[in-house]
């Protein structure tokens, strides 16, 4: 393969401007030197200027300096990644693909927070120096120096986030540019920013351990930087549905409950029975501030499409008002009911919510499948939330029971995700397209299926135009039997790729209307003509850049590249909230509150 | 109409991970080998001690 190559003529599907590439790389490695020379000038007590640093951040906190300061840093990495990551969800749907992986000025944004996030575990490493010792549970680097187990872990999921872009760009060479959320190397980078908070709790909890009892941070302090902490895990667990907020879903419509209802189990439990009453609706209060803020700040002041975001605050109340029962006292069991809870009380609350705000209403025709992925899925959420709250407070119920609970919730987990990717395409079905221009470069249609009966209760029936400069959504009205008709004039020129969606149990397909000549993936133009045209699988016309001829087996072999990467993650996250129960005593955290689920911890175990 | 100017691509996986991996694994292995150096020169005192 050749290092350099001339850019083609049309808009490149692949590669990186190599002045990006080599300004990017001074740029980091400079970062990099200086970050390094100021650890080794801080370990060998050259320097103060960390220690200050982080005495000043621990000062405002009632923290050690060494939680303080990393935690500070990684919650401004997040920040950053997050509004970098939804900016480039919605510059990929109103744009179209990347020209390279460093052509997109979002990914700057992506990339620079990943690294921060790297970064604040390496500084949480470094810091801890002479009588500020890290607690219990540390690490031992060298004989007069160890580290929080909680700063390996935020290292760790940085890295694996960080790992996810040279595989992306390696996954494009192989298969061609997967213009989707969903794929495993994009997977990497949002599930390493996630889960990164994992290690924030720990990191916070070995702050506790490690200072004499009463002192610490103020109890009204200590509980924001808990709500704060779980409001920052429900938004990096609701990534995952950003093609769902955006109204371009390219996988059925009942994973999207299950997402949320997964998220909201995990993130709601664990800070219900950390952060005491209150603290779950102060989760998902920090979640709709600030979700809400990065909407505003995509949509109105960038102006590409505006994302939608899941309410929460139904499922918040559920756990809160559960949580006053005696249930409470047993927070494994407190877990897996609030799961059920969720799963169906709370689904409901949200498809409620999607009715009224997101671009696709749960409709009737997912309502029994998803309740159901929903609840399952929850219910393990749900349990794992409880386990969490547990080992972060040492109270980790005996390893056979917490490793079950944990590999059995991610089997459902995973049964759920793989029955929801399965979607169906009809062999012998077409739709007939009639065009009217409705102003420059627009046209209303109606629309005839055949056969009629292909669609009897649709999940979705709409006219999709995207990647011409934003985004247009069309939900059919109906007009008869497999007869429909558009509600307002959609693109279907310049560089708009329309296409007709249909999504009805199993069946996912589509049928072009207007797709443009792409001469750098030799695809010829689909005109915007009246005709009629057949239904194909919507990766064909969503994902016009994937290669859809490369063996199952290279795609096979990919993929178990990016699941042991994934495992080893999750692994060394369960190793150390593990490894943090078991050593550090079970005291409870002095700015709890009364009524925390820790006086009854002992029943559950 | 203006042709478009040539811009050169890098088409080696290797250099788009430069500006921000191999910073960080250049870190993780500068960790490593500290580690590694440090347990090899406490086995080397044990076995003197002893």
């Amino acid at each position: 393969m050749p290092a350099l190559s001339q850019v083609p003529e049309s808009p490149p599907a692949g590669g990186a401007a190599l002045a990006d590439v080599i300004g990017a790389t001074a740029g980091v490695g400079l970062v990099t030197a200086a970050l390094l020379a100021l650890a080794v000038l801080h370990r060998t007590g050259r320097t103060t200027l960390l220690a200050r640093l982080a005495a000043a951040a621990g000062r405002h906190t009632g923290r050690p300096g060494w939680v303080a300061l990393p935690s500070l840093v990684t919650s401004l990495a997040l920040i950053t990644a997050l509004f970098g990551m939804l900016w480039d969800i919605s510059l990929h749907i109103g744009e179209g693909r990347d020209e390279g992986p460093l052509a997109n000025p979002a990914h700057y944004f992506i990339l620079v927070g990943l690294f921060m996030v790297f970064a604040a575990g390496m500084l949480a490493v470094v810091l801890p120096l002479g009588d500020d010792q890290p607690g219990p549970a540390s690490v031992k680097i060298t004989r007069t120096w160890r580290a929080p187990v909680g700063g390996l872990l935020i290292a760790a999921s940085g890295l694996y986030a960080l790992l996810g872009f040279p595989l992306d760009d390696v996954w494009h060479r192989l298969f061609g540019q997967d213009v989707t959320l969903w794929g495993p190397t994009h997977l990497m980078l949002i599930t390493g920013a996630g889960l990164s908070l994992v290690g924030i709790l720990v990191l916070e909890a070995e702050g506790h351990a490690s200072q004499p009892a009463g002192k610490g941070a103020s109890a009204l302090v200590g509980r924001f930087l808990r709500v704060f902490a779980f409001g920052g895990l429900l938004i990096g667990l609701s990534v995952f549905q950003a093609e769902f907020d955006f109204g371009v879903p390219q996988f059925r419509l009942v994973l999207h409950p299950m997402m949320i209802a997964g998220a909201a189990a995990f993130a709601l439990v664990a800070a219900r029975l950390m952060g005491g009453r209150g603290a779950a609706l102060g989760a998902a209060v920090f979640f709709l501030v600030l979700r809400g803020g990065i909407s505003l700040l995509d949509g109105p002041v960038l102006g590409e499409p505006t994302p939608s975001f899941p309410l929460y605050l139904g499922s918040a109340l559920l756990v809160e008002a559960l949580a006053l029962t005696t249930l409470a006292r047993r927070p494994v069991l407190f877990g897996a009911v609030a799961g059920l809870v969720i799963g169906t009380v709370g689904s409901a609350i949200e498809a409620a919510w999607s009715y009224a705000v997101m671009p696709q209403a749960w409709t009737p025709d997912i309502w029994a499948e998803g309740l159901i992925m929903s609840t399952a899925v929850a219910v393990g959420a749900g349990l794992c939330g409880g386990l969490l709250a547990l080992g972060v407070q040492g109270q980790l119920p005996r390893p056979v029971v917490s490793r079950t609970v944990l590999v059995a919730s991610l089997l459902v987990l995973a049964a759920a995700t793989a029955n929801g990717v399965i979607a169906t395409v009809p062999s012998d079905a077409r739709a007939n397209v009639a065009l009217t221009p409705a102003g420059e470069g627009f046209a209303t249609a109606e629309v005839r299926l055949d056969p009629a009966t292909l669609a009897d209760d649709p999940a979705w029936i709409q006219l999709t135009a995207w990647q011409g400069g934003g985004l247009v959504v069309d939900q059919l009205e109906r007009t008869g039997p497999g007869t429909y008709r558009s509600t307002k004039p959609v693109p279907v020129d310049g560089s708009w790729k329309t296409l007709l969606r249909l999504h009805d149990g199993r069946t996912l397909t589509a049928s072009p209307v207007f797709l443009p000549a792409d001469a750098a993936i030799e695809a010829e133009e689909v005109p915007a003509v009246s005709s009629t045209r057949d239904f194909v699988p919507e990766i064909e016309l969503l994902q016009r850049e994937r290669k859809l001829d490369v063996s199952g087996t290279t795609w096979l072999i990919a993929s178990l590249v990016v699941l042991l990467c994934s495992i080893v993650l999750v692994s060394a996250l369960s190793w150390g909230v593990g490894r943090l129960s078991r050593r550090i005593a079970s005291a409870p955290l002095d700015d709890a509150p009364a009524d925390d689920a820790r006086d009854g911890a002992a029943a559950s175990r | 109409m203006t042709a478009a100017p040539d811009v050169v691509l890098a088409h080696e996986a290797l250099l788009h991970a430069l500006p921000f991996v191999v910073p960080a694994l250049v870190v993780v292995g500068l960790v490593l080998s500290i580690v590694w150096r440090d347990r090899r020169e406490e086995r080397r005192e044990d076995r003197s001690g002893s």
